[in-house]
């Protein structure tokens, strides 16, 4: 069944249209765009029409219409040619491939036009949802590390849930119009956007090589946050609340690895947060795989945090770049415990004082759990 | 979260013929059926099976012959349900075979005339009024024959919109004349098959 986050994100969209994903990395937003994707064109989880399809055993039509009236809670519930349009933004990424324009002719046939018009992809979602019947979910990735603005144009405005064109198509005193490269005609047309056209996008504010977006551009979604969501992490770990007890010294049980895992990862995102902000943090989904690590024993889960470990270290690292010190406290390492395989320590080079982080050069079984203890603070 | 008791999860579906409704009144002698065999045949097994295998989740050992050979083979084994005339649940459990080595792409489900959910005396085939078999999967993984008539399909308003479509647009799809129409949707991962174009 859909995720609450799930259910959120279509409500949102029936109410707005634009909805604008972000969050640290890790804490599940492209695993959201694609389960919202199912929801949408499936129905599944979701109540199209008041309700999703039920079986009625007791004679007549086995799968009537669901009583009840459409679901507000559901972008387009009476639109049964429903379909989802998926892009990612990149640095290249251009107005011609998300809305129209003209590109050269590549392999024409003998007589034809050496160029042709682009049906971007908005285009093809907007003109599916223009269809009979139809409704369209346009999922935009990684949004911010292209050029959002430049690559939609005049549609900017249009985009706008109370700028579309009304639920039966005609034009309202509203509606925004722009300039179109019409691919059918090759003329320039007036152009607006459907009423059953939804847009899902997501963005990391972290990541470094990304594209600033304008207050304008942001105002036209409605934001939906994901934050590392250390509950989620403790189910997927298959663990309880956390006790009071302190971590022992040597994991005696898969069970003592995991529950290190969680509190040093919370323990890492707490300095993270500190010291570069909350966007900055680790979500949970990058110490989350198909593998059920409680279901290991424990030298093989021991190997499996390894693997989670050296993104999360990485992560610290990139976050931190440039400030050992930073990378330090992250890791306890400042004045952390004598079992912490990492310590920073004090050099001096050309009369001037160096730091320098000393530790392992990767994860291994013999190493993961000292370590994870002396990140866990306890 | 949204009450799942009754959701279908899936559905499988396959076009009757008026040689499968003679199978259930148990006098099928149609050459061209087997000589009378009492069973719903399925072509495009291999497509189907990931969906005949949640159907019909468990597997039986069988003694069947098998290139003039006596040899275990394994048959699928599930349960059907259905409501009797006086509205109480019945099932029963229900086999769907592995294809034979004459007809290598069909599997099949056995003695069809056994089960009170197959009745058909309530359909009729004719021009412009197509029947399929459906067995319909819930949420809680049981398994419920049903027919759909394509009259009541095409009714407004009288089937589900999401059942009403996926159905139609197989029944509309282009095929050779002499191909039976079968399909299946998977409402948990957007999975689908169907057999025309």
């Amino acid at each position: 069944m859909a995720s609450e986050d799930c259910k959120q994100a279509l409500k949102l969209l029936a109410r707005s249209r634009n909805v604008l994903v972000s969050g640290p990395p890790g804490t599940g937003k492209s695993k959201l765009l694609a389960e919202v994707a199912l929801a949408f064109e499936t129905a599944f989880g979701i109540a199209p029409s008041g309700g999703a399809p039920k079986l009625n055993p007791v004679g007549g039509i086995p799968i009537p219409p669901a009583a009840g009236g459409a679901d507000k809670g559901v972008p387009a519930p009476a639109k049964t040619n429903r379909k989802v349009f998926r892009t990612v933004f990149h640095q290249n990424s251009k107005y011609r491939d998300f809305l129209s324009g003209i590109t050269p002719a590549v392999n024409k046939v003998a007589g034809a036009p050496d160029f042709v018009i682009v049906r971007g992809t908005l285009y093809r979602a907007s003109e599916h949802a223009k269809a009979p019947n139809g409704a369209a979910l346009l999922i935009i990735d990684e949004i911010n590390r292209g050029p959002a603005v430049q690559v939609f144009g005049g549609a900017i405005v249009a985009i706008e849930s109370d700028k579309r064109l009304a639920a039966d198509g005609s034009k309202r005193a509203e509606t925004q119009f722009f300039e179109l490269l019409d691919p059918v005609t090759g003329n320039v047309i007036e152009y607006a956007l459907p009423h059953d056209l939804y847009i899902l996008a997501a963005m990391n504010q972290a990541d470094a090589s990304v594209e600033p977006l304008d207050v304008a551009f942001l105002r036209r979604w409605e934001p939906l946050r994901l934050e590392p969501d250390k509950k989620s992490l403790r189910n997927f770990y298959g663990l309880g609340a956390k006790g009071a007890n302190v971590l022992p010294d040597a994991p005696a049980s898969t069970t003592d690895a995991l529950e290190a895992s969680v509190r040093a990862w919370a323990a890492v995102n707490e300095q993270v947060a500190l010291g570069r902000g909350p966007e900055f943090q680790i979500g949970h989904g990058v110490l989350m795989s198909d593998l059920k690590p409680q279901t290991l024993p424990l030298q093989e889960a021991l190997g499996v945090l390894c693997v989670g470990w050296a993104k999360v270290r990485a992560h610290v690292e990139e976050v931190f770049f440039g400030d050992t010190r930073g990378i330090a406290a992250a890791l306890n390492a400042l004045d952390g415990p004598t079992f912490n395989p990492f310590k920073l320590t004090e050099t001096t080079f050309a009369d001037d004082l160096r730091f320098r982080l000393e530790g392992p050069t990767n994860f291994n079984e013999d190493n993961i759990y000292a370590a994870l203890r002396a990140f866990a603070r306890g | 979260m949204a009450n799942q008791a009754g959701q279908v999860v899936r559905i499988l579906y396959k076009e009757l013929v008026e040689g499968d409704l003679r199978k259930l009144q148990a006098k099928s002698n149609d050459s061209d059926t087997g000589g009378g065999a009492r069973d719903f045949r399925f072509g495009a097994y291999n497509t189907l099976l990931p969906v005949i295998k949640q159907m019909f989740p468990q597997t039986v050992k069988e003694s069947r012959k098998r290139g003039g050979q006596m040899v275990q083979i394994d048959v699928f084994k599930g349960v059907f349900s259905w409501t009797n005339a006086m509205g109480g649940v019945q099932s029963k459990e229900a086999y769907f075979e592995p294809p034979t080595d004459v007809r290598p792409s069909e599997g099949r489900i056995a003695r069809v005339h056994e089960y009170p959910c197959f009745d058909a005396s309530h359909v009729k085939i004719g021009a412009g009024n197509r029947v399929l078999l459906l067995l319909i999967q819930l949420h809680d993984g049981s398994v419920w024959p049903h027919y759909a008539e394509e009259t009541s399909l095409r009714t407004p308003n009288a089937w589900h919109p999401l059942v009403a479509k996926e159905l139609l647009d197989c029944l509309d799809a282009v095929r050779p004349v002499n191909q039976a129409v079968i399909g299946y949707r998977d409402f948990t991962n957007a999975g689908r098959y169907c057999n025309g174009k």
